[in-house]
């Protein structure tokens, strides 16, 4: 287009007997040339050639369609569309657990009550099947249609012994879990006719007897102790029942090498590595192939067998040669047994390096490593006395965006592992919220699997969050995971407290000690006392009415004390002087005077005084408030503690007072060394020399 | 009006008495179910709570309204689908309404004079729902005892999962709505 061309504008005008094209180059519609020259006609093509085409409209469709190509059919579960209704909504830490009651009365507040109530919800479970087992005649009617065993009361009854027992009462019994009841009938079928019990069959015995260590399987729906179970986790003395019925079936089957595989793990699982050991050296001997598998236990238990670390890692390497030589691909457990042993290899030098090869090695051989070598590895890096390593934050770029399952029984280590770190290594807020969101992310809080490492966690986060963040953005994940998902225990309220101490946040304090009690850890000597002492040295115009209510209600809550609880809190000195103080700050002079007499009252009672500082301020408002026989209770008082500075002020209290001049003289005999009716009182006595002396 | 409707199973009807208040039976060992009819004694008076002089019988809400104000005032204490059509093939009425029963006292028998309220009893797909309003004289830890006992056995007895979902009331006082 030449420059300065003005756009035409195209014009339909009905003219007398047939529609002409005009074009007009006028930007105003006016005077559509009614007849087209030849000339203009060629304009007019020429123009129209370049104009602009709209390809939808001008320009015919070049590429044919594509193919259609319909999509398989995915089959989707009877709960798909559930699934995904879920995960539309996340976890919603402010609600309580669906197994706790629904009403202000029943919800637990602190860590114990949501112990003590899940729990005795259990035991009346077990205690209502205790009852179904006495009287299984009674729970017959009415009848389920269709059948549902898991309610049947047959189901938790025992097994009586068959009088002709055959195979099928054999699997019957194992595969309910009921072991001794399923080695009565083995133990006959041996006698009896022992061709008919199978190698499948001994071998699956052997596999669940193996995996109970030969006692009954518990009921899996009561899983509140499991849940917890705290003291299951480090139970590290031998529990293999060597005696068991495992070993008796063992020696009665054919040596296989799965047999030997099962034999070995279970020993490796319940903690007697030397008949593992053992086993293992027999495998060898009889030249099996020996699956990866064992080879992950047996390097998971060099801890037990070898005490030096140089020890340790050579027999690591001779296993590893020699499942290489054997031909014996790795595995994931493998891996993650080799960074397990590093990990409790504590303090070795080349601890790290390892465990970056083994981190290749997986690499290579396209293992992709599961949520438990990343936490061994943090276990590695990020030692209690170690240099800082922020390896958590490349592990977090690793994880993000990926949809975890568990791929290996030590995954659950992970979680607890990680916030550990962001919290007591490095106590970095930022790295702990990125932890924090991963755990947000999908179904990652399935990691989170029993109520000690749920409590590491968030105590680790806590302890991240008053170290690094601010007090808004504290408040923010206080607000949302207390006191539902997370109970703080008391050294983290002290923590709180401190935070807000220096991030001039006092006037969050009143909530605090609201939360502190309800938690159960307020009403404890403990905290009590540095807590008030904070506040004393903390008061503020704007917040000593705030702390004097506190005051207040601890003064209510002492008194309410039944005197033979077993946990009673005392009125210590320090105690008493911080309640004094920040009720007289507030100007609260009878409660505070309260607290005093209560003090003057029991003093034999009660260990521990009031402070100069406390006994000072009461008198100071009392005398401003005239009330001369509190404050000659009150000197008294000082006179009894010996506090010379009180009683030195004597003269001028009773100037204050306006006292008449015996009471006056009265008083300073009663409380000062000086006799004011002395008229000598002011000359310097001298002290008597003793003679001879030079 | 009503003597005649006085005796309903008697054979000999001839022989009725004259009197307005009482049936006699005519011969000993002959089973009869009668009724009495005279005014004091002939309405309805269940579920109503007789006044007292000086108003010192204390209702809570379900009991102050009378039972025909059940849908309007009031609603049901059992909820099921047991009136629906071809529930007579799997929810029986009779045998819910038995049910409902045992459950009711059961729980009154388990939860010692913690219930201050009726006990409702919802029936939706597989799962009874029981509610009702407790009040606080016991430890909560043993009251979670009583809920696990409660929905574990009502469990393997009616072979559905049992939910209980109770309210606490500090005290029965607050479930007073009048005096009577």
């Amino acid at each position: 287009m030449a420059p300065g061309f003005v756009p035409f504008v195209f014009t339909i005008v009905k003219q007398k007997r047939h529609l002409v094209w005009t074009i007009s180059t006028r930007t105003d519609h006016k005077g559509t040339g009614r007849f087209l020259t030849s000339a203009f006609r060629k304009e007019k093509t020429a123009l129209l050639r370049q104009r602009p085409k709209f390809p939808e409209i001008w320009e015919p469709v070049s590429d044919p369609l594509p193919p259609i190509k319909i999509p398989r059919r995915i089959e989707r579960s009877p709960t798909a569309v559930l699934e995904a209704l879920s995960s539309t909504v996340g976890r919603d830490p402010t609600a309580f657990h669906y197994k706790y009651m629904d009403d202000p009365y029943f919800l637990p507040t602190n860590a114990m009550s949501k112990r003590i109530f899940a729990l005795s919800k259990e035991s009346g479970r077990k205690a209502a099947r205790f009852m179904v087992n006495k009287y299984p005649d009674l729970f017959q009617r009415p009848v389920s249609d269709p059948q549902i065993h898991a309610f049947f009361a047959s189901s938790l009854a025992g097994y009586q012994k068959p009088e002709k027992p055959t195979v099928d009462d054999l699997l019957q019994r194992l595969r309910a879990g009921a072991h001794t009841a399923a080695m009565e009938v083995y133990r006959d079928l041996q006698v009896t006719d022992p061709s008919t019990i199978s190698q499948e069959v001994r071998q699956e015995m052997l596999e669940r007897l193996c995996w109970y260590n030969g006692e009954d399987a518990q009921d899996s729906d009561l899983f509140e102790e499991s849940w917890f179970a705290f003291y299951l986790q480090k139970d590290s003395r031998k529990r293999w029942n060597a005696a068991g019925p495992a070993q008796e079936i063992f020696r009665s089957m054919t040596k296989t090498p799965e047999a030997y595989a099962t034999m070995i793990c279970a020993m490796a699982k319940y903690n007697n590595m030397d008949g593992a050991y053992a086993m293992f050296e027999e495998m060898e001997q009889a030249n099996m192939t020996i699956p990866a598998q064992v080879y992950a236990e047996m390097i998971r238990g060099i801890p037990f067998l070898k005490d030096s670390i140089d020890s340790r890692w050579e027999l690591n390497m001779a296993f590893l040669t020699k499942m290489n030589n054997d031909g014996v691909p790795p595995t994931l457990e493998v891996f993650n047994s080799v960074l397990e042993l590093l990990w409790r290899s504590a303090g070795w030098k080349r601890a790290r390096q390892m465990a970056l090869a083994v981190l290749s090695e997986m690499r290579q051989l396209n293992i992709e490593p599961s949520l438990a070598s990343y936490s061994f590895l943090l276990h590695i890096f990020c030692r209690e006395r170690g240099p800082l390593s922020y390896i958590l934050v490349d592990i977090l770029g690793e994880l993000k965006g990926k949809e975890w399952k568990m791929r290996d029984a030590r995954d659950t280590l992970f979680m607890s592992a990680a916030m550990e770190v962001a919290g007591k290594h490095l106590q970095d807020a930022e790295v702990a919220k990125k932890v924090h969101g991963f755990l947000n992310e999908g179904r990652n809080a399935q990691f989170l699997t029993d109520a000690n490492r749920e409590q590491v966690y968030y105590a680790s986060f806590f302890r991240a969050l008053i170290h690094g963040g601010s007090v808004e953005e504290f408040f923010k994940f206080y607000d949302e995971l207390v006191p539902m998902s997370f109970t703080p225990d008391q050294n983290t309220m002290m923590d709180i407290v401190e935070m807000l101490e220096f991030n001039d946040g006092v006037q969050h304090l009143s909530r605090i000690w609201s939360d502190a009690v309800i938690f159960g850890i307020g009403m404890k000597e403990t905290f009590l006392e540095p807590f008030l002492q904070k506040l004393v040295s903390n008061s503020n115009n704007t917040v000593k009415s705030q702390f004097a209510a506190i005051a207040e209600d601890v003064k209510t809550r002492m008194d309410k004390q039944s005197p033979d609880r077993r946990d009673l809190v005392p009125w210590t000195g320090p105690l008493l002087s911080s309640v004094i103080l920040l009720l007289i700050r507030d100007g609260k002079l009878e409660p505070a005077w309260s607290v005093l007499s209560n003090y003057m009252n029991n003093q034999h009672a009660l260990v521990g005084f009031p402070s100069i500082e406390a006994i000072t301020e009461v008198m100071d408002a009392l005398v401003t408030a005239k009330d001369s026989a509190r404050v000659k209770l009150c000197l008294k008082l000082a006179s009894e503690l010996g506090f010379v500075e009180i009683t030195e002020k004597t003269e001028d209290v009773t100037q204050a007072l306006g006292l008449p001049k015996l009471e006056k003289e009265q008083w300073m005999r009663l409380f000062t060394s000086v006799d004011y009716s002395d008229p000598f009182r002011n000359v310097k006595r001298l002290e008597p020399v003793a003679v001879g002396a030079v | 009006m009503f003597r005649s409707f006085a005796r309903l199973s008697s054979i000999d009807a001839l022989t009725a008495t004259g009197s307005w208040n009482s049936v006699r039976h005519t011969s000993p060992g002959i089973a009869s179910r009668s009724f009495h009819t005279s005014p004091a004694t002939f309405r309805v008076q269940a579920g109503k709570y007789k006044p007292t002089q000086y108003k010192t019988k204390a209702l809570t809400y379900e009991q102050a309204n009378y039972p025909h104000t059940i849908g309007i005032r009031k609603s049901w204490n059992a909820w099921n689908t047991s009136n629906l059509l071809e529930s007579n093939t799997r929810d029986q009425a009779y045998e819910q309404t038995i049910w409902d029963t045992f459950i009711r006292k059961f729980i009154y028998g388990t939860w010692h004079n913690m219930f201050v309220s009726e006990i409702i009893i919802k029936r939706r797909h597989n799962m009874i729902h029981v509610a009702g309003v407790v009040q606080q004289t016991v430890p909560v830890r043993k009251m979670y005892f009583l809920i696990g006992y409660t929905e574990e056995f009502l469990g393997y007895l009616l072979k559905s999962p049992v939910k209980m979902e109770i309210q606490s009331v500090p005290d029965k006082k607050d479930m007073i709505f009048t005096y009577i």
